[in-house]
């Protein structure tokens, strides 16, 4: 009964206008909402960056740092002889001349003085690195003023975690460069560029192989193969949230015109919402191919014309648990969506009340950065087990490829109990909404109905 | 088909706000028999049906199917019965072949039998222009003829009918009394729910009667007319019997005059004694009240009194069954 139910509620939403207009021109709309994004992430990723700070060591191996440490210690102990003179003067250090000149001291003091562990080799370091101390290892080489490269050494190269860290050393350097009393003549041209040794200085970065050596990572590649799988989590989700929405409208549809008291009499209440959320998740699944097709030729057309830049791994097995955790997913938020449809006594009554579900897929979006940055810490994994916000973390973490498989066995296994909770919820709710007729279903009244059998 | 109810009680909520819908309820109703359940609004037919339809569970009691104790539960009885519930509604966006499709499916019949079975009910309801059209573009009454449609399209061994005349023009309920007739005919059980108590009389082998969830009449119709009746004759109104020797009152009605005899008189002795006395008779029928009157009087008694405890006719019903 439920195969009949999912194949009626398969072919009546595919001939839906509503399906059809969304299937065929969300990839263009998304393809733009993307762009707009993007945009907007390249234009404040500094500044999510800087709110993603590692824990960093550093070596210098020019003493540019060591001069800059000195300058800001100078700096500090002028503040606070003036401070104290001023006091003593009667001054007031929050106005005037005196206070800007106090500022331009603690924002020098502030900018050398990183939270950063000093090295004195780079074996020190890394035996620090490896050990858990630091998150990240910046190399000042020798030849740095002539190169103007730093070395970024990681355990896994994270796309925005540890950004800040080269950009805060190059700034001590900027101050080590301006302390030196004579300058060479790379110190000269470096002062003489613009900015505080930003856009001077490049950042090499490497991470820790498996046969323990140090490899450059290609860091364009690695966007590349981070983003995309993020991007099809996204679009999953979007998927996801849409098709439910879909299977919400039509049970609150079905009781608007009246229909359950006909159907509870011909089908058991469990199986019917099993066959319309099999129904539409297969609908669902459709809308997905076809996005697919519409979609991804672009990308691998891109990926064709730039080939010898960017080397793009599919990582099939992270798409198939992706797909799975859609599916999963579905199964999870469809079924509730049902039992709330029922509830209003209309589409709009219905749609009002889902929101409270509704929210539930974004809260990892809303922590998407520490869901892709820490894919297997706590938050994520906190997000990834517990079902009502399995399917979107797991998806996300997914993107990451770092997850292990156990790790998605046990999100499943409990996003599964998940379901069949949600199931008998939802099946209770629509026997008691598909029967109440123009009563708004406060709390209380609701839970009192749920209980009674 | 064959369904009895044994004992079944069902009450909602709890504590203070606990309302028991039906009370302790018992009744048998085979194929080949109309069954008309009768009561006030809100009595407990409705919840009644349900628990027949698994839609809800007894608290205490038992049903059978069959025979079979919970024979309702199976997906097979569920195939073998019809519902229109007096609630009723239809896909208001999707094509009526859709929609008979989608229900017969449910029903287990695949797509050749329903196209077998819908084109004669379509001509016989005169819908079969309309079988390309949206529901939404149907008038009600044209709505409710293919509510009965997807009602009977799997054959089905029982029909439940809420209410199924509301909205009908005088042919259509026709058409409808003729489909009930034909189904009691094929040994199907028809159980009718409704108020039309001319329906009820027109169409009824047996009836029962709940109130405020209990039952308070059970039985062959014209038995529970019989036994709700206190004068033995009517005749027609021009008619006077008063002064015969077997008479003893006569009780003036809108187009009858009921008669009451003296004991040991019988409908013959009346017969011979207008005959005798030359009275003007054109109708004279065994004394038995209108449905429609006993409903009244059952569901104003309990609810004069206490609600519960059934009524002496009731009881009387009951006794002689």
């Amino acid at each position: 009964m439920t195969g009949t139910i999912a194949k009626y509620e398969f072919l009546f939403t595919i001939k839906r206008p509503g399906y059809l207009i969304l299937t065929f021109g969300l990839p263009v709309i998304l393809g733009m909402y993307a762009g707009f994004i993007s945009l907007i992430s390249v234009a404040t990723a500094g500044a999510m960056a800087s709110g993603l700070s590692a824990q960093i060591g550093v070596v210098d191996k020019t003493g540019l740092i060591e001069a800059a440490e000195q300058a800001a210690e100078e700096a500090e102990a002028t503040r606070r002889a003036t401070e104290e003179a001023a006091a003593t003067i009667g001054a007031d250090p929050k106005s005037g001349k005196l206070k800007s000149q106090l500022d331009a001291l603690e924002a020098m003091v502030r900018e050398v003085i990183p939270d950063a562990q000093r090295y004195d080799s780079l074996k020190a370091g890394r035996v620090a690195l490896e050990a858990g101390e630091i998150d990240g290892l910046v190399l000042v080489p020798e030849d740095y003023l002539q190169k103007r490269t730093l070395d970024y050494y990681t355990r896994t190269w994270q796309m925005f975690k540890g950004l800040s860290a080269p950009q805060q050393v190059r700034r001590q350097l900027y101050v080590g460069v301006l302390e030196r009393a004579e300058l060479t003549a790379e110190e000269r041209a470096m002062i003489e560029s613009r900015g505080k040794g930003e856009g001077l200085t490049e950042t090499a970065y490497y991470e820790l192989g498996l046969d323990g050596k140090f490899l450059k990572v290609d860091t364009l590649s690695r966007t590349v193969s981070f983003v995309l799988p993020a991007a099809v989590a996204g679009i999953l989700i979007v998927a996801l949230l849409i098709n439910a929405g879909f299977l919400l409208a039509g049970v609150a549809e079905e009781k608007e015109n009246k229909v359950f008291e006909v159907l509870f009499s011909m089908v058991r209440v469990d199986h019917l919402l099993m066959g319309k959320v099999l129904g539409l998740s297969a609908a669902a699944l459709l809308q997905l191919l076809i996005w697919g097709a519409m979609i991804l030729p672009l990308p691998f057309l891109t990926f064709l014309v730039i080939d010898q830049v960017v080397d793009f791994e599919w990582h099939a097995t992270s798409l198939l648990l992706a797909a799975l955790f859609f599916i999963l997913g579905f199964l999870f938020y469809g079924s509730l969506f049902v039992g709330i449809g029922a509830l209003g006594n209309n589409v709009k009554e219905s749609q009002q009340y889902s929101t409270i579900i509704a929210l539930l897929p974004v809260v990892p979006m809303v922590a998407f950065m520490s869901l892709l940055n820490s894919p297997n810490g706590i938050v994520a994994r906190v997000l990834a087990w517990f079902p009502p916000t399995s399917a979107p973390a797991m998806m996300l973490r997914l993107a990451t490829r770092e997850v292990p498989l156990w790790d998605a066995a046990v999100a499943a296994l409990l996003l599964i109990v998940g379901i069949w909770i949600s199931v008998k919820i939802a099946a209770r709710m629509l026997l008691v909404g598909g029967m109440m007729r123009g009563q708004s279903p406060n709390p209380l009244k609701m839970l009192r109905l749920l209980l009674n059998r | 088909m064959q369904i009895a109810f044994d004992g079944v009680s069902k009450s909602f909520g709890s504590g203070a706000r606990r309302v028991v819908a039906v009370n302790d309820v018992s009744f048998e109703a085979a194929g080949g028999t109309v069954f008309g359940i009768l009561g006030p609004n809100g009595a407990g037919k409705t919840t009644m049906i349900r628990m027949l339809l698994d839609v809800f569970r007894p608290d205490s009691g038992r049903i059978h199917t069959d025979g079979v104790v919970n024979g309702n539960r199976e997906l097979s009885f569920r195939q073998r019965v019809a519902y229109l519930p007096e609630e009723r509604g239809l896909y208001q966006k999707r094509k009526i072949s859709d929609v008979i499709h989608y229900i017969g499916a449910l029903r287990g019949m695949d797509r050749d039998l329903i196209r077998t079975r819908m084109m004669p009910l379509l001509e016989r309801f005169d819908l079969v222009d309309s079988l390309k059209k949206k529901v939404s573009t149907l008038s009600k009454g044209m709505s409710q003829k293919l509510q009965i449609i997807l009602s009977v399209i799997h054959d089905p061994d029982m029909l439940i009918f809420d209410e199924p005349f509301s909205g009908l023009d005088p042919v259509n309920v026709r058409l409808v009394r003729e489909l009930v007739r034909e189904h009691r005919d094929r040994g199907k059980l028809v159980c009718l729910s409704t108020h039309m108590m001319a329906e009820v009389e027109a169409l009824c082998d047996r009836v029962m009667m709940i109130d405020h969830g209990r039952r308070v009449l059970y039985g062959a119709l014209d038995e529970v007319r019989r036994a709700n009746t206190d004068f033995q004759a009517s005749v027609n109104k021009d008619c006077d019997p008063t002064g015969l020797p077997c008479v003893v009152r006569v009780v003036k009605d809108v187009d009858l005059n009921h008669v009451y005899l003296k004991d040991g008189a019988t409908i013959n002795d009346l017969m011979r004694e207008l005959a005798a006395a030359k009275r003007p008779v054109r109708r004279l029928v065994e004394g038995m009240r209108p449905i429609e009157d006993i409903f009244i009087s059952v569901a104003g008694s309990a609810a004069d009194g206490d609600a519960t405890p059934p009524t002496k006719q009731a009881d009387a019903v009951e006794r002689s069954l």
